[in-house]
């Protein structure tokens, strides 16, 4: 057997094992909350849509599971999935390993364009409309100057990113200044900190459907990613339209950060931390890394956001969660380089 | 075949190539040499459609190639560039896999056929035990043999190659050129530009010798890689010495001292 095979059986193995975990860790999640709920019961209810099953458990339990804790849970597990598949595919744009949305400033990009449909009082499908629009005006001005004049290099496009990111901020500053205080302030305010409480099937269809675009392209394109990360005219050498397939995956990748800003707020670092996680363990073939990133980005939410719910009386907002866990990983990750 | 007829490109009002023609039959190997700056690159990046504003005519197989799509393209010619590191490490099967790629669809990844594609390429090149290897960690001539794996891969009839030998040891040199050579007997038409006259003797059965944009002799190794054309390619006095029966023909310079004043 070629020595390929056996690594790619071994990879296969484990991203089957990593979709498993993820369900049962939904089903699990599903039960943890003020109001603890049984996994028998969880098992009985969700049966009871296929089979014939006399109810053993009470109103109230099949309320808060589907209005409550199934909502909450799916929309977690999206947006860590939508936010690492976004990362994993800046970075394969900007040929950097340290692209990300947070780091390229697309989610600054978002939150002002959301904060400005909040100001003008628009439903959650203009504000995600509005959520790209921003991001997409972040990805394009960090394009110009960190990667078309500055080479792609890895100081330029954080300086970049950083420039971009103090732009957006001051500009939803000032939208907040503008903001009525008893109303529109608080639910910016509150929406930028980044958070999954109260979301119910209502809020999350709207992102849902651009989110599914989004991932289903980049999951289409995932393998000729890799051949973007190569040299211009050496992909184009091997039949590669670069160019097309480039605006594609900006176009993919916007879109899900996008749509994640606009249901959950600002949650940084989960588009770094989790393809780096994944390329050190599984490696960078984009085939594969595309696939654990959502899977693992999707259990990484999950997981902290269960903290985020469970940890406290009062709900952290989990962008404060992932924050602490994200920055020293970044440092981690540089002085790694440093020392190679 | 590939047929150059009359190439001339330039830019910003600067010729860089001029007025070039030439045919290349299948089985060639075809050393292109010239000083720096000469348009040796320029001719490559031509062929390969990069550079598309060029007057002139370039046919493959009597087709004219201008302004096909670089899809289109990749079936005709495979290019490996001059060596360089990408920004994320891949393992040599990968690396190789992906000169299958005129052969995936759009929005597909490869199947079972560019697998087994890229592992017979592995075999052609004699590299399967790198499989699993880190491209960034190898050495030189290790990744210039998983390129070269990779351009069989694409299973294209034409082979371009910028300075396939920079930055190699000795060894490394022979055996990447040792394999283009064998290229070039299943039947492609291989052509590298080189800073090498010697490597060109010993290996290339064709030589264009290039000077300011023009071609400026065209022929046979034999014909071409003498004293008298090195001094005026080169521009140094030099003398060109026979060995072993004429196997091998090397160039020696004729003075030391005029190194340092050229």
């Amino acid at each position: 057997m070629n020595p390929h095979q056996t690594r790619d059986k071994r990879t296969k193995g484990i991203l089957w094992f990593g979709i498993g975990l993820l369900f049962l860790c939904m089903v699990v999640s599903l039960s943890f909350g003020r109001y603890p709920i049984s996994i028998k019961d969880i098992i009985g209810y969700f049966l009871s849509f296929q089979m014939d099953i006399e109810p053993f458990w009470d109103a109230q339990t099949e309320n808060i599971l589907l209005q409550v804790r199934l909502p909450r849970i799916l929309t977690s597990v999206l947006v860590g999935s939508a936010l690492a598949a976004s990362g994993a595919s800046y970075q394969c744009i900007f040929r950097n390993p340290m692209a990300s949305p947070d780091i390229l400033g697309a989610t600054a990009g978002a939150s002002f364009g959301a904060a400005l449909a909040i100001l003008c009082n628009q439903g959650l499908y203009i504000i995600t409309l509005w959520a790209f629009i921003g991001s997409l005006a972040s990805v394009a001005l960090i394009y110009l100057t960190g990667y078309k004049y500055g080479k792609g290099e890895l100081t330029i496009l954080i300086l970049a990113g950083i420039m971009i990111k103090s732009l957006f901020s001051s500009g939803t500053a000032f939208l907040k200044i503008m903001a009525d205080p008893t109303d529109q302030l608080p639910s910016i305010t509150y929406w930028m900190m980044g958070s999954f409480s109260g979301i119910s099937f209502a809020e999350l269809l709207p992102v849902f459907v651009p989110m599914v675009i989004g991932l289903v392209i980049l999951l289409a394109l995932r393998w000729k990613m890799n051949l973007l990360t190569l040299d211009e005219a050496e992909a184009a050498s091997m039949g590669v339209n670069v160019k097309q397939i480039r605006m594609l995956v900006i176009f993919a990748a916007t879109l899900l950060t996008a749509s994640a800003v606009s249901i959950s707020g600002v949650i940084d670092w989960v588009g770094l931390v989790i393809p780096h996680i994944v390329r050190r363990t599984i490696g960078n073939d984009y085939k594969n890394l595309l696939p654990f990133s959502l899977v693992f980005g999707g259990l990484y939410m999950l997981l902290v956001d269960n903290i985020a719910r469970n940890l406290m009386a009062t709900e952290i907002p989990i962008g404060i969660l992932t924050s602490v866990v994200g920055a020293p990983f970044f440092i981690w990750l540089l002085l790694g380089r440093e020392g190679n | 075949m590939l047929e150059i007829k009359n190439l001339t490109f330039g830019y910003d009002g600067n010729v860089v190539l001029d007025e070039i023609s030439y045919t290349a039959n299948k089985g060639d190997f075809v050393s292109v040499l010239g000083l720096n700056g000469a348009g040796k690159s320029t001719l490559l990046k031509c062929i390969l459609g990069c550079n598309q504003k060029y007057t002139g005519q370039i046919l493959i197989d009597g087709r004219d190639i201008r302004g096909l799509s670089c899809e289109k393209m990749a079936e005709y010619i495979a290019y490996i560039p001059q060596n360089h590191v990408p920004s994320f490490s891949y393992t040599v099967f990968e690396m190789v896999l992906m000169g299958t790629n005129r052969m995936v669809a759009k929005f597909a990844s490869p199947t079972k056929k560019q697998y087994q594609i890229a592992e017979k390429a592995l075999e052609t090149i004699g590299i399967t035990h790198l499989s699993n290897r880190d491209y960034q960690k190898l050495s030189g001539g290790e990744r210039q043999l998983c390129l070269l794996a990779r351009a069989i891969a694409q299973q294209s009839p034409i082979l371009l190659l910028d300075e396939p030998c920079t930055g190699l040891d000795f060894g490394n040199q022979m055996k990447v050129l040792e394999k283009l050579k064998e290229l070039a007997e299943m039947g492609l038409i291989v052509m590298q530009t080189t800073h090498n006259p010697e490597h060109s003797y010993l290996f290339s059965n064709k030589i264009i010798a290039i000077s300011k944009g023009k071609p400026l002799f065209v022929g046979s190794p034999k014909e071409i890689i003498t004293t008298e054309h090195m001094k005026r390619l080169y521009g140094i006095p030099l003398r060109v010495y026979s060995l072993e029966e004429d196997r091998f023909r090397t160039c020696v310079p004729e003075e030391n001292r005029m190194l340092v004043s050229v």
